[in-house]
């Protein structure tokens, strides 16, 4: 995911180093203070750790769609249940005429197949959205704090 | 998605904005804290700066009364006594300067503020110190044509009374020869003190007369020689003698910031200025 790399470009930048996904979310304001003060060339007292928001666990598993897992797995399976029963049962098999491979029954599979498709994507297209605008907010804290840090600077 | 849980959907959602919510609000939170350190910083360079020029000033009281007892001290001095206590003077005033500006420098941490935000404030704050400060050599530049200023002034001015002046001339031993009748004007006895120790000048002095009203006082015509020829290096003369007392009141005034700038001064080079200086004046 080009943002996530983007992130990650964005800490190595400032200084942090190769930093892992999950370390992200460790960086207290005095270490985030501390980087940003040597890569401006600041003085001790310039720089105030309460100026640097931290980037809260929550946001980094949203962006690593970790967040979202169960969801998805509930909405397949609720999906495919739904599935399941519109593939089956009575009103399948009045569709199908009691023959298997019948026009009536295709066409009937197909639409529930559409069903479980289309509740998946919508699922996924979500997912994906909150993902992309965590990574988005992430990338706004690191963004952040090197304008604080730059409107000390002068 | 209407057709997925709609109730799994609801808790993401919630979940998400709750999370952005937090964001936003730690990110004012951290906006409001950078407004109020940049405060903070402002109001401590502020302090800084107004208590440098709180020390300044309190020097600049200190330094006021020296520059006061050389003026009375200049009125006892005669006529180029007080115009080069009236340079002492002007070099303290320029002493003052530089130390005010130290002063005024003093305390104020330049290179932490000129980091920050605040480096305009800082090199403007420089800037106007900087423009307070004369460099060393404009001072005693500044300092000597001032005297020497002085002097052409008090001359053309008539005043060439004074106790002190003929103390500070001492019978030369190259001073023009055959030179008769200096002219110091009506009834100077500083003049005729002088003439007769100088072993009777006429002419050569008209400069303190009315007569004279250019340098050619110091002339080959009237002096027997140019200047560089009448006041050769290391023999007494009373324009070395004059300079040499003035020399020592100046030490003595101001230490040895004062002797080690006259130092570099050529006597030569110094009667050129007050040659020009003196025509200025007599005109």
């Amino acid at each position: 995911m080009a943002l996530m790399d983007n992130i990650m470009q964005q800490f190595q930048n400032l200084g942090f180093g190769n930093m892992d996904y999950n370390d992200i979310s460790g960086l207290s304001p005095e270490a985030i203070q501390a980087k940003l003060r040597e890569k401006f060339g600041l003085g001790m007292d310039d720089l105030n750790p309460g100026m640097f928001q931290t980037i809260d666990q929550g946001l980094v598993e949203g962006m690593m769609g970790k967040q979202y897992s169960g969801f998805l797995e509930s909405q397949s399976q609720d999906l495919l249940t739904k599935l399941l029963k519109s593939s089956s049962g009575k009103k399948a098999n009045q569709a199908a005429g009691g023959f298997a491979g019948s026009g009536n029954i295709n066409q009937m599979q197909s639409a529930a197949k559409d069903v479980y498709g289309k509740g998946m994507s919508g699922a996924l297209s979500g997912v994906q959205e909150k993902q992309s605008t965590s990574a988005n907010s992430i990338l706004d804290a690191i963004n952040s704090w090197r304008d604080k840090a730059s409107e000390i600077s002068g | 998605m209407a057709y997925g849980s709609s109730y799994g959907m609801a808790g993401v959602n919630k979940g998400f904005l709750e999370q952005m919510m937090k964001q936003n609000q730690e990110e004012k939170e951290a906006g409001a804290a950078t407004t109020e350190q940049k405060k903070e910083m402002q109001a401590k360079f502020q302090a800084e700066l107004e208590a440098a020029q709180a020390r300044a000033r309190k020097k600049s009281k200190k330094f006021g009364g020296l520059g006061k007892l050389l003026d009375i001290a200049g009125m006892f001095m005669g006529p180029l006594g007080a115009g080069l206590t009236g340079g002492i003077n002007a070099l303290i005033q320029g002493t003052q300067a530089k130390k005010g500006a130290e002063s005024l420098m003093g305390g104020v941490n330049s290179k932490r503020w000129g980091n920050t935000f605040m480096s305009e404030g800082m090199d403007e704050y420089k800037k106007e110190v900087d423009d307070s400060q004369m460099s060393m050599g404009d001072m005693l530049g500044g300092a000597l044509m001032s005297g020497i200023g002085s002097f052409a002034m008090s001359k053309a001015g008539g005043a060439e009374k004074g106790g002190a002046f003929k103390d500070m001339f001492k019978p030369g031993e190259d001073m023009v020869e055959g030179a008769t009748n200096a002219s110091f004007g009506e009834g100077s006895k500083a003049a005729s003190d002088f003439s007769s120790k100088a072993g009777g000048i006429d002419n050569s002095l008209e400069m303190f007369g009315e007569k004279s009203a250019n340098f050619d006082a110091f002339g080959k015509n009237k002096l027997g020689g140019m200047p560089s020829q009448t006041f050769t290096a290391g023999k007494a003369t009373p324009l070395k003698n004059l300079l040499g007392g003035a020399k020592d009141s100046f030490k003595q005034m101001t230490g040895d910031f004062a002797e080690d700038g006259l130092k570099g001064m050529d006597y030569q080079e110094m009667m050129k200025v007050m040659n020009m200086m003196q025509k200025i004046g007599g005109q």
